[in-house]
């Protein structure tokens, strides 16, 4: 059963190949050409035939013609014979029947065998007294008509007296004896031209006589040239009279395989092409199919390019549906950046990875990309990964549905920019810093080039005036004047002095300490002016407010602080101070909050920190004060901050790191 | 005729130098020294006190810095560069207040401490 189907299998593969099925197409075609070949040829066959058939009937009736003649004209003869068995008046009626009659070329008398008499007489006269029962060679035939007791043609031989001819004999009886014979020769040349055999055979035909001695069952051919004539493609006659058989064959037996043959060429040539052609049809596919296999071969060796390029990838890549953000299929690397394993991931969608913050924008995205806003977008967020680590990321989500299309799934492409991230923002802070020093060295420089000019101008303008001086009171006043400069100069430079080592000293000892304690301390030094002012000071600051400073500075800071208050107090009103610490986590703020005089910070904003900025009349300040404490208070980590209004006071904050 | 000439200047030891040399180039009547902007302004204020022909003003000061000062001047008097000539003479060789002096119409030149007595003359002579 198996092996049946098997076997069905394999015959009818066997049969779809185009080879095969093209070698049965020329068979096919060339076997249906080779029957149409084969009846054209029968029916051309048959033509002939028929013509064969006619020509010999034709031949068969011109020569039954003829031996009627000759029996009617042997008959004549006998009748010449009395019952005595004597011949009268032959000669008179001979010349009359053999001149009269064409068929026939002689007669003769033969009693008893012998030739008594014959017409034409000088050309037989040879045979007069011949004795044809006697000749053994030829006697045979005789005695057959005899026997026959009727006419009998013998030959065709050769006549003794010469000339190929047949002779008829018939048998003439007297009262039932047997006489002898009255009989008729006919040459064997004018048998056949009174047959018409040369005008109606013509070329076309062969033609073949013979005679069938019935006793020795011999046939002798009279036209020894045409020896085997094919019998099978042939036409024959008996005639009985004579033991006679004529044959017709075609001369050229080949002439319609002839005239065929263009037609055979053709189909085989027909035949070869169709299977050709069909092979040729039946291939296309086989070679479609080829091309299909061999595309679908590439097509799977670029799918495996791609798919090792996909989890090669330096690169995070993940396919996303866009409706849910469900994450659908992810390469190594997407994996690796978020620390899930494989299984893990595919239960998550990106919202869940999204740093809270970072999620909104995300999602407003994606909507508008569903929306077919845009076909892609691009943002830096943060991602959460397995192990909550934030890692921020280079996020480019492309859209997967064709334009117009409902949207489908997105391909999102992640690259891990976190140290990327951390340098721009250690860069932003080391621009900063390096802004904010250049802003330092700037104003420094302003600071030299001022400052320093101021002192340097005076002192040549002096030394000009001293040269052109007119009296010695003169110059004694420039002398004076003089080291009022050296004076300023010296000053000017103990600030600077202060300014720079501020910045200068690079290993600044930070400690953790007690504001309270650095307060108490600063009132402790102040007690003697605070006393004259007669000033209050409220200190709220918690016993836990410390904060990692350097202590000079901090001595310094508050000092600064504290004395401002007291020097820029109102004289019309009690000085009320209140130092307040407290948390806003999670930093410590420590507030000095005043009644005093105030600052027009809209004037004086920009110029409050600065550098021998000065506000008031008041002759002791020099604008030095503020300028350090913000240096001191930037220089460890910490900002600060003023709010004032003129005439009600001023609240300086200082905001720790 | 000498002209009028006026200092507007915080620095003491300057405001005696000035003096001195405006003196020795015997172009100008007696120095008017105001050590504060604002003072100098308060009496300016008035539009029927004249102005003198020459100011010779400072940047860096307290209170009230040389800008300052000609930003309110011009609030009282718009025109006061048709009846005076102010000179911006300061220690500072920033650019910045350079150009900033350029910037200012109203403002006749910029000179940088310190200022000789030929300088002064020449001025005097111009105004």
């Amino acid at each position: 059963m198996n092996s049946t189907s098997k076997y069905l299998k394999n015959f009818s593969r066997f049969f779809r190949r185009p080879l095969v099925l093209g070698i049965i197409t020329s068979i096919f075609f060339l076997t249906i050409g080779l029957f149409g070949i084969w009846q054209r040829f029968q029916i051309l066959k048959e033509a002939d035939q028929r013509e064969m058939s006619n020509i010999i009937n034709l031949v068969e009736q011109n020569i039954n013609h003829s031996l009627k003649n000759s029996y009617s004209v042997a008959l004549s003869l006998a009748l010449l014979i009395d019952d005595n068995g004597v011949v009268n008046n032959f000669y008179e009626v001979a010349p009359a029947l053999v001149d009269e009659n064409p068929y026939i070329d002689g007669v003769e008398m033969v009693p008893h065998g012998i030739i008594k008499q014959v017409y034409p007489f000088e050309e037989n006269k040879s045979v007069i007294d011949y004795n044809i029962l006697k000749d053994t060679t030829r006697n045979a035939e005789a005695y057959k008509a005899i026997e026959l007791r009727k006419m009998y043609f013998a030959g065709p031989f050769e006549l003794r007296q010469g000339g190929l001819a047949i002779i008829g004999r018939l048998p003439v009886f007297i009262k039932n004896k047997f006489w002898g014979f009255s009989a008729i020769i006919v040459k064997f040349n004018n048998l056949l031209e009174k047959a018409g055999i040369s005008h109606l055979v013509g070329d076309k035909y062969n033609f073949q006589f013979s005679k069938i001695y019935k006793d020795t069952g011999e046939e002798i051919f009279y036209f020894p040239k045409i020896k085997n004539i094919d019998k099978s493609y042939s036409q024959t006659v008996i005639l009985p009279d004579g033991d006679w058989k004529f044959y017709i064959s075609p001369v050229d037996q080949k002439g319609i395989f002839y005239t065929l043959f263009p037609f055979l060429i053709f189909v085989i040539i027909l035949s070869l092409f169709l299977g050709w052609a069909m092979l040729k049809l039946l291939q296309q596919p086989a070679r479609l199919e080829a091309l299909v296999e061999s595309q679908a071969g590439e097509l799977a060796k670029s799918e495996l390019k791609f798919r090792s390029i996909y989890d090669q990838a330096a690169i995070g890549v993940a396919l996303l549906n866009s409706r849910s953000g469900r994450i659908l299929d992810t390469n190594k690397k997407y994996r690796e950046l978020l620390g899930y394993s494989k299984d893990e991931i595919l239960k998550l969608d990106f919202m869940q990875l999204s740093f809270p913050e970072d999620l909104q924008e995300d999602v407003d995205h994606m909507q508008r990309l569903r929306d077919g806003e845009f076909r892609e977008y691009t943002l830096n967020k943060r991602i959460i990964r397995k192990n909550s680590e934030i890692v921020w990321i280079k996020l480019t989500v492309s859209a997967m549905w064709r334009e117009g299309e409902a949207p489908t799934t997105v391909v999102a492409i992640v690259e891990d920019i976190t140290e990327k991230k951390q340098a721009e923002i250690n860069l932003k802070r080391s621009y900063q810093t390096v802004m904010e020093q250049n802003r330092r060295l700037l104003n420094f420089s302003y600071i030299v080039s001022h400052n320093l000019r101021s002192h340097s101008s005076n002192i040549q303008s002096i030394l000009s005036l001293y040269e052109f001086a007119e009296s010695e009171e003169e110059k004694l006043k420039y002398v004076d004047m003089l080291s009022k400069v050296a004076v300023s100069l010296n000053q000017t430079l103990v600030d600077l002095n202060d300014v720079v080592s501020i910045h200068s000293n690079l290993d600044l000892v930070e400690e953790p300490v007690s504001v309270l304690k650095y307060v108490n301390q600063t009132l402790d030094l102040l007690k003697v002016e605070i006393d004259k002012k007669n000033a209050i000071f409220n200190v709220r600051i918690p016993e836990e407010m410390v904060v990692d400073f350097n202590s000079a500075y901090m001595e310094s800071v508050l000092l600064n602080f504290l004395t401002n208050t007291l020097r820029y107090s109102n004289h019309s009103t009690q000085l009320e101070v209140d130092i307040i610490g407290r948390k806003e986590d999670p930093n410590w703020i420590l507030e000095i909050k005043d009644n005093g005089i105030g600052i027009d910070l809209e004037r004086h904003r920009d110029k409050l920190f600065g550098l021998y900025k000065t506000f008031t009349r008041r002759s002791n300040s020099r604008g030095v004060g503020l300028f350090i404490t913000k240096n001191q208070i930037d220089a460890m980590g910490g900002k600060v901050a003023v709010e004032s209004e003129v005439g009600k006071g001023s609240t300086f904050k200082v905001y720790f790191k | 005729m000498k002209k009028e000439i006026c200092v507007i200047d915080d620095d003491l030891i300057y405001q005696m130098i000035i003096g001195k040399m405006i003196n020795r180039t015997e172009v100008f009547n007696d120095v008017v020294i105001y050590g504060r902007a604002k003072k100098a302004l308060n009496s300016f204020k008035n539009a029927e006190i004249k102005l003198p022909d020459l100011i010779l003003l400072d940047i860096n000061m307290p209170e009230m810095d040389g800008w300052e000062f000609l930003i309110e001047l011009k609030k009282h008097r718009p025109n006061y560069a048709h009846e005076t000539k102010i000179y911006i003479v300061t220690s500072s060789i920033a650019t910045s207040d350079k150009s900033k002096a350029k910037s200012i119409p109203e403002i006749a030149g910029f000179l940088s401490k310190p200022v000789s007595v030929s300088k002064l003359k020449e001025l005097g002579e111009k105004a």
